[in-house]
């Protein structure tokens, strides 16, 4: 098959990729998760690749189909899928649509879990605890505003990071794009966040614990009693639901007894 | 307050608790009680209502997907003719419908809450105000337990990573 005019990909386009990136779980559904709003993000490329109607719907109906990852994450699928596609417009005999569909469905479960351990499970909980942190240790409104602006660049360096170059490296290395994905690159991350975030969590129950007990020693004991009783609810029942609110009436009538 | 939800992950299509709704209450709600002498009864008062609050809160999520699965089957028809341009109306039409129905969600929760609070303010009383101070130690304490669970689990999947 002869290869069509190739019609290449601007950087312009990519920056509206990334900017639509943003949207893209304004979409979610129960039927197809996220596939929607990936295709929103996608639709630059389909006005560079496709002027004509026929490989636009193509297109638009092969996007439509079940996707979910990790939000920030999923720059790295959709970097693939322009390099990809791309391809496809060009009319290369080495890139199908079928191949595309099947790296997506293999990216799903990598960028998903890549994502919730990286972000959900160790960037999001630490930014939060250092801005906690800043916040009680400040006694000036100026500076407590600052610890949440740094709560928030904290956060957001790597996010933004994560999504922008996930989209270039994605759209850089193609099918190769495990190459990007390996566990090295994302433990530095997670653990120059560990090594700050344990600190500054152990601080904060220690600061914590020594003004309930500066208030009231008896304090202590509702603050570590709580932690223990909602934890034990928890294991039981596994509900977040049940272990805030059974915790909370067992203390409410713990004190109208003891108080 | 944000510490009480942190540990929830929101995995797949997981029904997860609306914390972030939630704590916004809980705020808005002691910073509209503020005048009142019980500040203890205020945040009690106040947390109950949040735990309800994101209860309810992730029942309206799942109610705004169900109602993106009806704009899936408009997205594939415009797949099917082609319109770029449905596929973006669909997504605006998406975040706003959003934005409306967690407006209302979170009036009618203030507004609520703020019936509850006036009616048992008539039961609050200096001494019932004293059977509360433990309140935000209890909160706290709930909070840091879910915290370093979710830690402890963080850790163990980089231990076990590792090996």
């Amino acid at each position: 098959m002869p290869e069509k005019e190739t019609k290449h990909i601007r950087k312009i386009d990519i920056l509206k990729v990334f900017l639509r990136s943003f949207f893209l779980q304004s979409v979610w559904n129960y039927k197809s998760l996220i596939s929607i709003g990936f295709e929103s993000c996608l639709l630059p490329i389909v006005k560079r690749l496709y002027p004509d109607i026929e490989p636009r719907r193509e297109f638009l109906q092969r996007h439509l189909k079940f996707f979910n990852c990790h939000p920030y994450l999923a720059s790295y699928a959709l970097g693939v899928s322009i390099r990809l596609e791309e391809g496809i417009a060009a009319g290369s005999e080495e890139t199908t649509a079928r191949q595309l569909s099947r790296v997506k469905d293999l990216l799903i479960p990598t960028l998903g879990a890549k994502g919730d351990q990286l972000f959900w499970l160790t960037i999001r909980p630490f930014s939060l605890i250092l801005g906690v942190l800043g916040v009680f240790i400040f006694d000036a409104i100026a500076l407590k505003v600052a610890a949440l602006l740094a709560t928030f660049i904290i956060y957001n360096i790597p996010h933004f990071y994560i999504r922008y170059n996930g989209l270039i490296e994605g759209y850089k290395f193609g099918l190769d794009v495990y190459k990007c994905l390996t566990n090295d690159r994302f433990s530095r991350l997670e653990k120059i966040y560990l090594y700050f975030g344990i600190p500054a969590l152990a601080t904060f129950i220690f600061l914590l614990a020594w003004s309930f007990f500066q208030d009231e020693p008896s304090r202590i004991l509702f603050f570590s009693g709580a932690a223990i009783y909602s934890w034990m609810i928890y294991k039981i029942s596994n509900n977040f639901y049940y272990a805030t609110f059974f915790t909370i009436i067992f203390f409410l009538v713990v004190s109208f007894f003891f108080l | 307050m944000q510490l009480l939800w942190l540990h929830i992950i929101p995995v797949g299509s997981i029904v997860f608790p609306e914390g972030n709704i939630a704590s916004m209450i809980i705020c808005a709600i002691v910073v509209l009680f503020e005048e009142l002498p019980y500040p203890n009864l205020v945040f009690t008062t106040a947390v109950m209502i949040g735990i309800f609050v994101s209860y309810a809160g992730a029942w309206v999520t799942v109610l705004d997907r169900k109602i993106n699965g009806s704009f899936l089957k408009f997205a594939q028809k415009s797949a099917q003719r082609g319109k770029m341009i449905q596929i973006n109306l669909i997504e605006a039409v998406s975040i706003i419908i959003y934005f409306l129905i967690m407006t209302v969600f979170v009036f009618v929760c203030l507004h609520l809450g703020s019936i509850a609070l006036k009616f048992l303010g008539t039961y609050f009383s200096p001494a019932l105000e004293q059977k509360v101070i433990m309140i935000k130690p209890v909160i706290f304490g709930i909070g840091i337990m879910f915290t370093i669970q979710l830690i402890f689990k963080s850790v163990k999947k980089k231990i076990a990573a590792k090996s």
